[in-house]
């Protein structure tokens, strides 16, 4: 472990050069372990792939062929009829802007604060970053409740039916912020001091110096925040009545509702029966919804490992 | 260097933006709040010394519904401004509330005193709960003076029946006086086997029966076994088919453990004595459940429509008279030649049904709102019959086409049907034209109040405060059986044992409290 860490620096073409070697050397049932463990993690791979492979490919069946035979591996007869029906409306369009923009304005800006704030934190020259700190944990642990933060959203800030609602409430996410605090405290403070001398002020030693140096927690935090920003509908659901401001998971969102009905109309003699949308309506919903983080994921995944290790193994 | 220094003027000035953004429209809302309280207190005085003549200014109001917005709202919205523009001047903001967080979020918006002037609210929702903490408005007096056309559309019974507290505390909504209960039978199954119509519940089980021999991938009966749906689990949906009836009580919801029996303003415990009607009803669910009738996973099953639909059901239970249209056009096209039919064994004879009068569905003023009486103008307004198409069915020729005077039919889906949440009235509501004959004569016949018993307890609402610890103790316990119990699932003995011995003691405190408040009610009655 302690030196597979050391040696990491030492390049790609070391490594390389060893995984060759190991290839020439394999005796035989070392080699029959490793097709083992290609068929087991390919296996255990398709097995993962499997559900969101019937999602995909069934959100384009015709939906008489899904209603008689059921969800299949490969449909009878293929349609692109939920799509037609689902990009018929404007929602989608004004969704997908919402999302974007309440996640790329919303990440910005919940970093650039967290990152602002947990090097305050993390600075030893601050005077009451205890005290700071107590607090930020304290609002981990005790919360006003959903009416006190409804009034204070829509009554003294009133940010109802603005972007603004969707943003504003996760700016600052303690958690995160001691993450940060954590990376930053592990930057040595002859940093610091070599800038100052050299006579640069507080600003210039953050935004010059330790934000640059930091971009690993900069994206883990990034991600997270984005993450938290594309897939909330709870902010949304309280304090956007506009429709046309709402995000996608509120598509998603109405969707489940109208499936559950029966779970919550329990006692009423009436029938509210919604008119559901079709099996593969629902479907292309799924898939035109998770669109983007799902293929943002491949690109970032490395990251987010590296982040969760900063933050466990310093922490 | 230079780069460096434009990003840092970048970021400060977004974060700069982000607080100049929210006091300004903090400002904007502020003025607007102002401007609209002027003037609603303009109108209200002019309209109280009867000047009529005198246009109204204009006034938006919110108003909270439940479920989706649909696809046309908007040309409807302008199309219903446009009508009152001349009259009540009135602009709608809808807000539509998914049904899963309708509780949470207007208990929320109720509580932050958020402006909203109409409200949807309703017993099963927390209706007693919001008014007891003093959120809405008592109507009567608004009724009066604004709502003499909303008065008219609905039954005085209608109103008597649904007071809470003595008072009027939302318009009731509702198209009939009796709720329809229906099973739907696979017409093309039924005659495909050389039966006659199903006239009685044991023709309905023969049926079932011949569709078991014969189907192989269709299963002969499905209910619900979902959660709150428990009157229509395929034991306890009986109740609304056979006579003498057994009324459910005010205190438990839909459970059939507190009855009413006789219209004689006593509640019966089936803790203390089982009933042998209620007894056979179980057991007939759970030799139907063994036999393989009904459907296996019906404790799973959620989205009964859509099974009904695949064509993969011999019956099932439902809510309301008749065959929704949307079924049988599903049904068709999934299953070619499928064809839905309506059986009901509910009697249409005068003063067979006992019914309280009461409805599922109110419309409420908050509190806080600010226009009043523009809102009880609007409630008013939407009970003419032309403005009541508009809003119930949209556009006509668009979205529906009327047939006759009091029938329609609907045109696409781009204006779901939702009349239920502000609009229904028993008089100006129109019947799917793609119903039966004999579904359409029990709307008609239930839709006037004199054809039916009037339950002695009419007008009586149970306050559930004292007992509250005990019916939310209870409601946990039998949310484990009683499907299971009424749907044939698991074995009726020992699941009624075990019902009996975890809940017997607080039900028999909710009894007690009930009948003291029952007895309480009938005294002043007399």
């Amino acid at each position: 472990m302690e030196s597979s860490i050391t040696q990491a620096p030492s390049g790609k073409l070391g490594r390389a050069g060893k995984a060759m070697k190991i290839k020439a050397d394999r005796s035989p049932s070392e080699r029959a372990f490793v097709g083992f463990i290609y068929a087991f993690t390919g296996l255990f791979a398709l097995v993962c792939l499997l559900p969101f492979w019937i999602v995909a490919i069934n959100s384009f069946a015709d939906e008489s062929a899904i209603k008689r035979y059921g969800y299949q591996l490969i449909p009878r007869i293929f349609s692109t009829g939920a799509y037609e029906f689902l990009f018929r409306g404007k929602q989608v369009a004004s969704s997908y802007m919402v999302s974007t923009t309440v996640t790329v304005a919303g990440t910005v800006l919940a970093v650039l604060i967290t990152a602002m704030y947990a090097y305050v934190l993390a600075h030893p020259k601050v005077k009451y970053r205890n005290v700071l700190s107590f607090l930020t944990y304290f609002t981990m642990i005790f919360g006003a409740g959903l009416v006190g933060f409804y009034i204070l959203i829509a009554n003294w800030l009133h940010l109802k039916d603005t972007l603004w609602a969707l943003i504003l409430p996760y700016l600052l996410n303690p958690f995160f912020a001691f993450i940060m605090v954590s990376f930053f405290r592990t930057l040595p403070y002859e940093i610091n001091e070599a800038a100052t001398v050299d006579g640069a002020n507080d600003l210039r030693i953050f935004f010059g110096i330790i934000l640059p140096i930091s971009k690993p927690v900069i994206a883990t935090v990034g991600l997270f925040y984005a993450l938290q920003y594309w897939n909330d509908f709870f902010l949304a659901l309280l304090f956007i009545d506009d429709y046309k401001l709402h995000p996608l998971q509120i598509m998603i969102r109405q969707l489940i509702s109208n499936i559950n009905i029966g779970a919550y109309v329990g006692g009423s003699q009436t029938n509210y029966g919604q008119p559901l949308p079709t099996y593969s309506v629902q479907l292309a919903t799924v898939c035109v919804t998770i669109g983007p983080i799902f293929l943002l994921y491949p690109f970032i995944q490395r990251y987010f490992v590296k982040g969760i290790t900063i933050g466990a193994l310093k922490g | 260097m230079r780069t460096r220094k434009s990003l840092t003027a970048l970021m400060i000035a977004s974060a700069l933006a982000a607080s100049v953004a929210g006091c300004s429209s903090n400002s904007n809302d502020a003025d607007a709040g102002n401007a609209g309280s002027a003037s609603s207190s303009a109108p209200a005085s002019s309209a109280s010394e009867g000047s009529k003549a005198t246009k109204l200014d204009p006034v938006t109001l919110k108003i909270v519904l439940p479920g989706d917005r649909p696809a046309d709202m908007d040309a409807i919205i302008k199309e219903a401004e446009k009508r009152m523009a001349d009259n009540i001047n009135v602009k709608l903001d809808l807000v539509f509330v998914p049904w899963s967080d309708l509780a949470q979020k207007t208990q929320v918006m109720l509580a932050s005193g958020e402006d909203v002037d109409l409200i949807f609210d309703a017993p099963w929702l927390h209706m007693e709960q919001m008014i007891s903490a003093g959120y809405y408005e008592p109507m009567d007096d608004l009724l009066q003076q604004y709502g003499q056309d909303a008065i008219k559309v609905r039954s005085q019974q209608m109103f008597d029946a649904n007071k809470f507290q003595g008072k009027i505390y939302g318009l009731p909504l509702g198209n009939t006086h009796l709720a329809g209960r229906t099973y739907l039978v696979r017409k093309d199954l039924r005659e495909k086997y050389g039966l006659q119509p199903i006239k009685t519940y044991d023709e309905l089980i023969q049926y079932a029966y011949k569709v078991k021999e014969n189907e192989k991938d269709v299963v002969p009966l499905l209910a619900y076994g979902q959660g709150a749906s428990t009157d229509q689990a395929w034991g306890a949906f009986r109740e609304y088919m056979e006579y003498p009836q057994f009324i459910r009580s005010d205190a438990l919801g839909q459970s059939l453990v507190l009855y009413y029996k006789n219209n004689d303003g006593k509640v019966y415990n089936l803790f203390d004595e089982m009933e042998p009607t209620i007894w056979s009803w179980i057991q007939d669910a759970r030799k139907l459940y063994t036999d393989g009738l009904i459907h296996p996973d019906v404790l799973a099953l959620k989205d009964i429509d859509s099974v009904i639909n695949s064509g993969k059901v011999g019956a099932a239970v439902y809510n309301e008279f008749g065959v929704p249209s949307s079924l049988n056009t599903a049904l068709a096209k999934n299953v070619p030649g499928a064809e839905l039919e309506a059986v009901t064994f509910v009697k249409m004879e005068k003063g067979a049904n006992i019914t309280n009068f009461k409805q599922a569905n109110f419309q409420a003023i908050p509190k806080v709102s600010k226009h009043k009486d523009r809102a009880m103008m609007f409630l008013n307004w939407t009970a003419q019959k032309e403005n009541y198409d508009l809003l119930a069915y949209g556009i006509e020729g668009k979205n529906y086409e009327k047939v006759g005077d009091d029938q329609y039919k609907q045109i696409g889906t781009d204006y779901s049907y939702f009349p239920y949440a502000w609009v229904w009235n028993p008089t100006t509501d129109r019947l799917n034209a793609g119903f039966d004959e004999e579904t359409i004569k029990h709307y008609q016949f239930n839709k006037d109040a004199s054809n039916l018993t009037p339950s002695i307890l009419t007008g009586f609402s149970f306050d559930p405060t004292p007992v509250m610890n005990e019916i939310s103790l209870y409601n946990a316990t039998e949310a484990k059986y009683y499907n299971s119990l009424f749907d044939g699932v698991t074995d009726p003995d020992s699941t009624w044992a075990s019902l009996k011995k975890e809940g017997a003691a607080n039900a028999k405190k909710i009894q007690v409290e009930l009948q003291k408040q029952i007895d309480a009610f009938l005294a002043q009655k007399k």
